[in-house]
């Protein structure tokens, strides 16, 4: 039988907390609850009482950068991400079973319904009428998130949008003042989200008092979920003594999970090493070229466009050229562990002259976010004789085969 | 019971062997027999798809050795039917192996761990031509290394393009083996043969086939034209089984026409050309296919000037085919569109973004779908009119009411 874990990362109230969980305990192979450093490790009772394991994780800066290490808690086969203001609609969670056991499915986008201005209306227009992936298959080779404030998960398809969501009640339990304050915190983190996307929106999410673009419109909760977000907004009660020691994980160990995190120096060690025996192209010809990548360092990287972005990268050096040309980077097409090392195939274009010629390779870091080259590392040059063109090759795109490197 | 042991059960769980289906289209009964002979044990389940297109076949050899026996026929190529052999396949992992292909040991002895792998997708495995003789493989550019994606999970990112001499459509995560298959084309047909596969390929409707292989593929089928080709001697861990491949083929009389017994397989199921095409990516659709119902989801009716928001509607597929989605390259390209109208029906925005449907639809079924909208640049009032795009094709041209929308001004209060 499929399994579901039900994580959250949360400061929130224990007893709202509780309540929230209790709703999805039915269902709920697994409860994981991570509380940040902020509240009382002495009482965390109401949280125990609801998790199957619960955490402490030390709070710096964002709590989305906790996001990626709490997913490797994870054990069920799928993860339900929900935050500690956050309702499911109870049809959602009679229907989770049955959406966990699709064998042809790989990611559920939820619709956020931000209650407001009260708990049975809703704001079901732009900006606030969006969709997240909340309910993803816990698959290392599809489970992936960046760890940005506000970032979805990367998506992977075939994927449904389902009908049925979350109810937010961030506007109904944090007063005006609060709510600025999240803004303000948001808008401050400038490490670790794209703060154009952010801005334009993330004022109005959270203070549509103050927001002269869309007029707020509310539309009526259906009543069949009003009972489960009164029961939620109406838990209350003193935070209970903690019955066991809650282990805290350091912010250096959710950094050694957040992607974006600055790499040591001794993450950059590499080899790069021809593959073919001896490459021979021909003068402008269009082809696949292999060569293999180790991983000489201490850290893993994670390949594709994924955070630490670590690419391969290549340019040609030729006799003629005065001014090489730029570099042409390819991504690596899966994790490589330290010590391991893989084949990356590489679309190269040859010179348009004969000769013997110098091919550049190089690893390089760079920043997804920003496309700026962090560190450029294991630099070496492979001499090519590249021969006079031929009629019948020339200027070939080469065969299927030469999709998958730059696709990667 | 504790979360501790919850947990080393589904660890357990994990490490247990996951399964393998070896799967193989052939022209050729006996030749896939002797291929597929090799990977048996290593086989959970074997399925193969035999071509009937030239006439009856004698499937005697397969019978013993297939868990699932089809005849299907086929056209020029064979891609058209690689979707629907996939979809065959039950288990955790898939090989494809070609009638021609013999596995190496490296590949033979990493299955095992290769499949137990939870953070990759798919294996690309080199494949060596063998020439001029079964010691020997070209070690050159373009038919080294030649990396095919043979070794898939068998989950929903699976998709065939099914264009001739497509592979599958690459999904990373993937690796790149080096231990991977040999490829006997060059010792099973001589060169008359070759030369003419090689015509019959180029005459494949350029719109079904991989054009830019093509001037790879005289060099290919044809190494004699390149008499400085290099070559290396085949690992000595891989020629027994290459040996023992050949000398079954010699003793089931490879060489000569196969006349034996033509007799229907007791055991094979006749599949119709027209389900194994149904799945076919580069398939022509028929009218009845281009029929939807488009509603709206979404009850806000304003937007502001330029801005680009999700609008959600339900799809529903009410024709007869069955639609591809969940991917933005998965043919054919069925895309939700809109146009933008002035409320006197003038159009002002003819072709809005494309969103693709998140999952397949299957004739009478509907999903949701976020689709991608940018307002109009200039405030005032518009419809909406949303509608599904076969794209280079069609437009459906859905009887669905246009939306009437106020787009605002930016910056300027909402009325």
């Amino acid at each position: 039988m499929t399994t579901l874990s039900v994580c959250c990362l949360t400061r929130d109230p224990g007893a709202r907390v509780a309540a929230i969980m209790r709703q999805l305990r039915p269902i709920a192979d697994e409860i994981v609850i991570a509380v940040d450093s902020r509240l009382d490790p002495q009482r965390l009772g109401r949280y125990a009482e609801v998790a199957d394991r619960l955490l402490r994780y030390e709070f710096v800066d964002s709590s989305l950068q906790a996001a990626p290490w709490i997913f490797k808690q994870c054990t069920g086969e799928w993860i339900l991400q929900i935050d500690g203001d956050e309702v499911l609609g109870p049809s959602l969670i009679r229907q989770l079973p049955e959406l966990v056991a699709a064998r042809d499915m790989f990611q559920y986008s939820l619709p956020c319904r931000w209650l407001y201005p009260d708990a049975e209306r809703y704001l079901a227009q732009p900006p606030w009428h969006f969709s997240a992936t909340r309910l993803v298959r816990n698959d290392p080779s599809m489970l992936w998130h960046g760890g940005l404030s506000h970032g979805p998960f990367e998506p992977v398809f075939p994927s449904v949008h389902l009908s049925e969501g979350i109810y937010h009640l961030s506007l109904l339990v944090n007063d005006v003042a609060y709510r600025e304050a999240k803004v303000a915190h948001y808008l401050s983190i400038a490490s670790n989200h794209d703060r154009e996307v952010l801005k334009t929106d993330v004022t109005a999410f959270y203070v549509p008092e103050l927001d002269e673009r869309f007029g707020v419109a509310p539309v009526p909760v259906p009543h069949g979920d009003r009972a489960a977000i009164k029961e939620v907004l109406s838990a209350s009660g003193e935070e209970l003594p903690s019955s066991e020691e809650v282990p805290l994980c350091s912010w250096s160990e959710i950094q050694r999970a957040w992607p974006r995190r600055t790499l040591a120096k001794e993450a950059y060690q590499g080899k790069i090493e021809a593959f073919e025996r001896t490459p021979r192209l021909r003068a402008g010809e269009r082809r696949q070229l292999t060569v293999r990548v180790t991983n000489a360092g201490s850290e893993h990287w994670p390949g594709l466009d994924r955070d630490p972005w670590i690419k391969l990268a290549h340019r040609w050096l030729t006799p003629q050229c005065a001014t090489p040309a730029g570099w042409v980077d390819t991504c690596l097409p899966a994790s490589l562990a330290p010590g391991a090392d893989a084949l990356v195939p590489m679309t190269i274009e040859a010179p348009p002259s004969a000769g013997r010629h110098s091919l550049k390779l190089a690893l390089l870091h760079e920043d997804a976010l920003r496309a700026n080259v962090i560190r450029r590392f294991a630099e070496t040059s492979l001499p090519i004789d590249v021969e006079p063109q031929d009629d019948a090759a020339a200027h070939s795109s080469g065969s299927s085969d030469l999709e998958p490197a730059n696709r990667a | 019971m504790g979360w501790e042991v919850v947990n080393t059960l589904r660890q357990l769980v994990r490490l247990a062997p996951v399964s393998l289906s070896i799967c193989c289209v052939t022209a050729n009964p006996s030749r896939a027999a002797t291929a597929l002979s090799i990977l048996r044990e290593v086989a959970d389940e074997i399925v193969v798809a035999v071509d009937v297109s030239g006439g009856e076949q004698d499937l005697t050899p397969l019978e013993a050795l297939a868990d699932q026996l089809f005849e299907i026929e086929l056209g020029t190529f064979p891609e058209p039917a690689m979707a629907w052999l996939h979809a065959r396949c039950s288990a955790e992992w898939i090989l494809r192996i070609d009638d021609d292909e013999v596995p190496g040991a490296r590949l033979l002895g990493a299955l095992p761990e290769l499949t137990k792998a939870r953070d990759v997708a798919q294996y690309w495995l080199a494949r060596r031509w063998l020439y001029p003789d079964a010691g020997h493989w070209l070690t050159q550019w373009p038919w080294f290394p030649d990396f095919q994606g043979r070794l898939v999970r068998n989950d929903a990112r699976l998709w065939f393009p099914g264009m001739c001499h497509s592979s599958v459509t690459f999904t990373p995560p993937a690796r790149y083996l080096d231990g991977g298959i040999y490829h006997l084309a060059h010792l099973l047909c001589n060169r008359a043969e070759r030369e003419r596969k090689v015509e019959r390929y180029l005459k494949v409707d350029p719109a079904l086939r991989e054009t830019g292989a093509d001037a790879h593929l005289p060099t290919y089928y044809v190494p004699e034209r390149t008499p400085d080709a290099e070559l290396a001697a085949v690992d000595p861990r891989d020629r027994d089984v290459i040996g023992a491949f050949v000398d079954r083929l010699d003793r089931a009389g490879e060489t000569l026409p196969n006349q034996r017994s033509l007799r229907r397989a007791s055991r094979a199921q006749r599949v119709p050309r027209s389900e194994v095409q149904a799945r076919w990516a580069a398939r022509t659709l028929e009218d009845t296919a281009y029929r939807a119902q488009i509603l709206p989801v979404d009850v806000h009716r304003q937007l502001v000037a330029d801005d680009h928001r999700p609008f959600r509607v339900r799809v529903r597929n009410e024709g007869t085919e069955w639609w591809p989605g969940g991917g933005e390259e998965r043919r054919p390209l069925i895309r939700l569109a809109y146009q933008w109208l002035t409320p006197q029906g003038a159009l002002v925005e003819s072709e809005g973004h494309r969103t693709a449907l998140p999952h397949p639809l299957a004739p009478g079924e509907s999903c949701l779908v976020a689709m991608n909208v940018t307002a109009p640049p200039i405030a005032g009032r518009y419809m909406l009119a949303p509608d599904l795009v076969h794209e280079h094709v069609r437009w459906f041209q859905c009887e669905s009411t246009p939306l009437e929308m106020l787009v605002s001004a930016p910056g300027s209060p909402s009325p």
